[in-house]
């Protein structure tokens, strides 16, 4: 190896140098970018994300006429680049070479989200030795940026000696911003069908048929983010009274519904070592805060006595229910307790309400009654109008579910998801 | 309206700071919101923090959970924390959640009542 390192060359390309390289011509180099452009359109449904990433670091090296190109991503701890993607450096993915942050030609390029060539590739500039191994001798790599946040490193070398131009380093920055935003819309479709199907299996297969009770529930996922956070769980207790719950994590898609599945496994399990609700939101509280710092979620904990239609509850800052009788609503929740993932500090209580025959209560979330004008308190007016009248035949918490979807939701796609669960008393 | 946010970095001479925000505050920002709001309690000549959200048109759950993790980063720090200029729309999800309890309002933007929540 020779030469010295080189990270922050000089811009202007050497006048006269042993392997000169021209500058590909402007309409060449846009007709070669929307070829790469129509791989990521095009193709996008149909590869993978390994080969829709092979497929364009082909194109790119073709493009730059390079005889290496390579696609490393930062992994989940932020830590360390991946190869995911490599034409000439096939090895880097199938041996899983990690590249430390801030370490080596990617990791500092990653590490200062600015482009960088070496000239002379040696130890003293490289990490990783594959490349030594490969003979590479020079490099030009470019971050991979998502608005602003680094998510990975396009690096492209060859085996001869190249001054990479500044033009170079314009190519290669557009053709990362269009493998950027593959990846991420990619990693977008990806979480968004895996929260969705999460959010499947969280729901209850089918609500309790409960003698003199009746259950109904809806659930319509955001059309902006799919899932957004919202959850519900019906789930009978040893003593034979009846877990009711309704939650809605801050955040969306599949981060949202991991955390939405851990609360709600959560719950199950200490609503079994605890009958009293706000003790159950404490705990829950306490393992969200050491589990998932910085995450925070309302809910709702009632607890159904089917003998006496008693019910007791514990709010974590969640909307009021209402309670609905004989065309009268009254919301309940006196006193709202904090969402969980605030303040440990702060006690919480346990309020208590009768169920009375032909009586029923309804739960939802703020996708429902919030609007980007007027304000949650016009939301819950409308709400509260929908509900008294609500018809209330053969099956009111149908109806009432109906009656809040009509007035509220209508035909209009919502912003984020609504939830409303429903329990009626039979007369 | 489109979300803009405004930090006074120059503390007065009780040690506030200022963070002006305006918009619709939503998923789309709310991390922004939470970064710059957490970075400004931490700074060492910030001994309190006054959210301004007089401009702030709408504010949905995540830009909840934002201020929470600003009120946290301050709690942690021993510093203060206060919003002003809540507008309606926000006093009311402040309300309904519970989180006004722990998130002192105050009303004009030259007020001096900020104060720590105090754990019951």
């Amino acid at each position: 190896m020779t030469g010295h390192p080189a990270l922050d060359e000089p811009r202007d390309p050497p006048a006269a140098h042993p392997v000169s390289h021209t500058a590909p011509d402007v309409a060449q180099t846009r007709e070669r970018l929307r070829r790469i452009e129509a791989v990521t359109d095009v193709a996008l449904s149909k590869l993978t994300m390994e080969e829709l990433l092979e497929e364009l670091l082909a194109r790119l090296r073709e493009l730059l006429e390079t005889d290496t190109a390579t696609v490393l991503l930062v992994d989940e701890s932020g830590q360390f680049l991946t190869p995911v993607a490599a034409q000439g450096l096939e090895e880097e993915v199938r041996q899983g070479v990690r590249i430390p942050m801030g370490s080596g030609f990617a990791g500092l390029i990653a590490a200062t989200a600015a482009p960088a060539k070496i000239a002379d590739v040696s130890m003293s500039n490289v990490v990783n030795p594959i490349l030594i191994r490969k003979h590479v001798s020079s490099m030009l790599g470019v971050p991979l940026l998502d608005r602003h946040a680094v998510i990975g490193v396009l690096h492209v070398g060859t085996l001869h000696r190249r001054e990479f131009s500044d033009d170079d380093t314009t190519v290669l920055q557009l053709a990362a911003d269009r493998v950027a935003s593959a990846i991420s819309t990619r990693r977008a479709y990806v979480d968004a069908a895996a929260a969705a199907s999460l959010q499947r299996s969280l729901a209850p297969r089918q609500l309790p048929a409960l003698p003199g009770y009746q259950f109904a529930a809806r659930y319509v996922p955001s059309s902006e983010h799919g899932v957004s956070g919202d959850w519900y769980d019906v789930f009978a207790l040893p003593d034979r009274s009846i877990g009711v719950v309704i939650g809605d994590v801050m955040g969306h898609g599949l981060r949202a519904a991991t955390i939405m599945g851990r609360i709600k496994s959560a719950l199950r399990a200490y609503a079994l070592e605890h009958d009293d609700p706000a003790t159950v939101l404490r705990h829950l509280d306490r393992k969200l805060q050491h589990f998932e710092p910085g995450q925070t979620s309302t809910l709702i904990y009632a607890m159904l006595d089917p003998e006496n239609g008693t019910i007791r509850f514990s709010s974590a800052g969640h909307l009021p229910l209402a309670v609905v009788g004989a065309g009268q609503v009254t919301w309940r929740v006196q006193r709202v307790g904090l969402p969980l993932g605030v303040d440990l500090t702060v006690p919480r209580i346990t309020e208590g309400l009768t169920l009375e025959s032909a009586q029923l209560i309804c739960l939802f979330t703020d996708g429902l009654v919030e609007q980007r004008t007027g304000g949650i308190d016009a939301g819950l007016a409308v709400a509260e109008d929908a509900l008294a009248g609500a018809s209330e035949g053969a099956n009111p918490a149908e109806a009432a579910c109906a009656a809040l979807m009509t007035a509220l939701v209508g035909d209009r796609q919502v912003e984020d998801d609504v939830t409303i669960l429903a329990l009626a008393r039979g007369e | 309206m489109p979300f803009s946010l405004h930090y006074e970095p120059e503390a007065d001479e009780e040690q506030r700071g200022r963070l002006v925000a305006s918009g619709e505050i939503d998923v789309a920002v709310a991390d922004e919101f939470a970064e710059t709001g957490v970075a400004a309690v931490q700074q060492i000549r910030i001994d309190s923090l006054v959210i301004d959200l007089s401009g702030v048109t709408f504010m949905d759950s995540t830009g909840l959970s934002a201020l929470v993790k600003i009120r946290n980063a301050a709690v942690d720090l021993s510093k203060q924390i206060s919003l002003c200029n809540v507008p309606s729309q926000v006093l009311q999800i402040l309300t309904i959640t519970g989180l006004d309890t722990v998130l002192p309002i105050v009303n004009g933007p030259e007020s001096t009542t900020a104060g720590r929540p105090e754990p019951a």
